[in-house]
């Protein structure tokens, strides 16, 4: 079954965080995405810009209107995504906690609608 | 009226005897509790038509294992234009059908149990769909036993169920690492059950009193699985 672990974190928090720590992080993700690789489980990956670069389209009376900024106003906000291919939830699960971003936010894990 | 016969005798006994077994089998191969469930409704209707006039099958589980399958796989045909995912289904009942020998049930209640009360569950709805699925309640008799109102249950349970086939829930013993997390909660959400049927001071609702008698014996059910265990949980996987 493929899932999608959606990583939800505080964008703001990202912003003021030292260098240092940074680069900490940037690795850690680095490992995780390798090991996801060498597991052969990741289907794909990536990491969105901050919300203050989205704009969201919506149909109001069959007119398309463009609006600056997200969807919605959240406290953690998705900054990214890995798709992976695993058996089972438990499995899912079990790479959701490996996950860098679940120490500095939540890993939503949804399974994938096969069409 | 009809309970007499040996016919509905010999029924009401496998149900009683089988019925978590066999739902515990059909569900772990598909993922889908309330397909098992509808399955295995339909093969128990069957037994009732057939035995009393074909006579008693040699193996009554085999026999309405492989009816409920059989029902499954209808089913299923009958979705797949609109689902996808029933393939996977009838793959899965397909690949059964063919590994399985007459009369060779393997009890998989404790992996039943172990889905029911998955973290991904919400915990009071674990005891709930335990005694549905392993003991075969009705939502009206849990309904009564949790003190809720029964269309609420019933709405609750179907959920839950559907929770269990599309977020991909394992019906297999947790890892060892889990383990003891998880064995936990299928304890607790047995002791919500046993707990469920006790305070009826008159005991004059049967069906708790009932409840409590089945709570009891779904815990010597994990202490027999767990005991056997006791060599190497891995010896069970």
């Amino acid at each position: 079954m493929q899932y999608m672990l959606a990583v939800y974190g505080d964008e703001r928090a990202a912003e003021s965080t030292p260098r240092e720590q940074m680069t900490e992080i940037v690795n850690a993700y680095m490992a995780y995405t390798k090991a996801l690789q060498d597991a052969k489980v990741l289907v794909a990956s990536n990491r969105l810009r901050p919300t203050s670069a989205a704009t969201t389209v919506r149909t109001v009376d069959g007119q398309a209107k463009v609006l600056d900024g997200p969807f919605a106003e959240t406290k953690e906000q998705l900054g990214g995504f890995y798709l992976i291919d695993v058996p089972d939830l438990d499995a899912a699960l079990n790479w959701a906690k490996r996950c860098p971003g679940a120490r500095y936010g939540s890993i939503e894990v949804r399974p994938i609608w096969v069409m | 009226m009809t309970s007499t016969t040996p016919a509905h005798r010999a029924a009401e006994r496998a149900a009683r005897q089988s019925y978590g077994k066999l739902i515990a089998y059909l569900a772990a191969r598909t993922g889908d509790v309330a397909a098992a469930e509808d399955g295995l409704a339909d093969a128990f209707a069957a037994a009732l038509a057939s035995w009393p006039t074909r006579g008693l099958p040699q193996a009554p589980e085999a026999w309405l294992l492989a009816a409920a399958r059989r029902r499954i796989v209808d089913m299923a045909r009958r979705r797949r234009t609109r689902e996808a995912a029933a393939d996977r289904l009838l793959l899965s009942v397909e690949e059964a059908a063919t590994e399985m020998h007459p009369a060779d049930v393997p009890d998989w209640r404790l992996r039943l149990m172990f889905a029911c009360a998955h973290p991904a569950i919400e915990v009071a709805m674990r005891g709930p769909l335990i005694l549905q699925t392993v003991l075969g309640l009705d939502a009206a008799a849990i309904a009564a036993a949790f003190l809720t109102a029964p269309k609420a249950m019933g709405q609750r349970l179907v959920r839950a169920k559907r929770r269990i086939r599309d977020t991909g829930i394992p019906f297999r013993l947790p890892d060892r690492a889990d383990l003891p997390v998880r064995l936990d909660a299928v304890l607790e959400a047995i002791y919500a059950a046993f707990g469920a049927g006790w305070p009826d001071p008159g005991g004059i609702d049967a069906r708790r009193q009932g409840l409590l008698d089945e709570a009891v014996w779904l815990g010597h059910v994990v202490v027999v699985c767990c005991r056997m265990s006791r060599r190497g949980w891995v010896c069970l996987l």
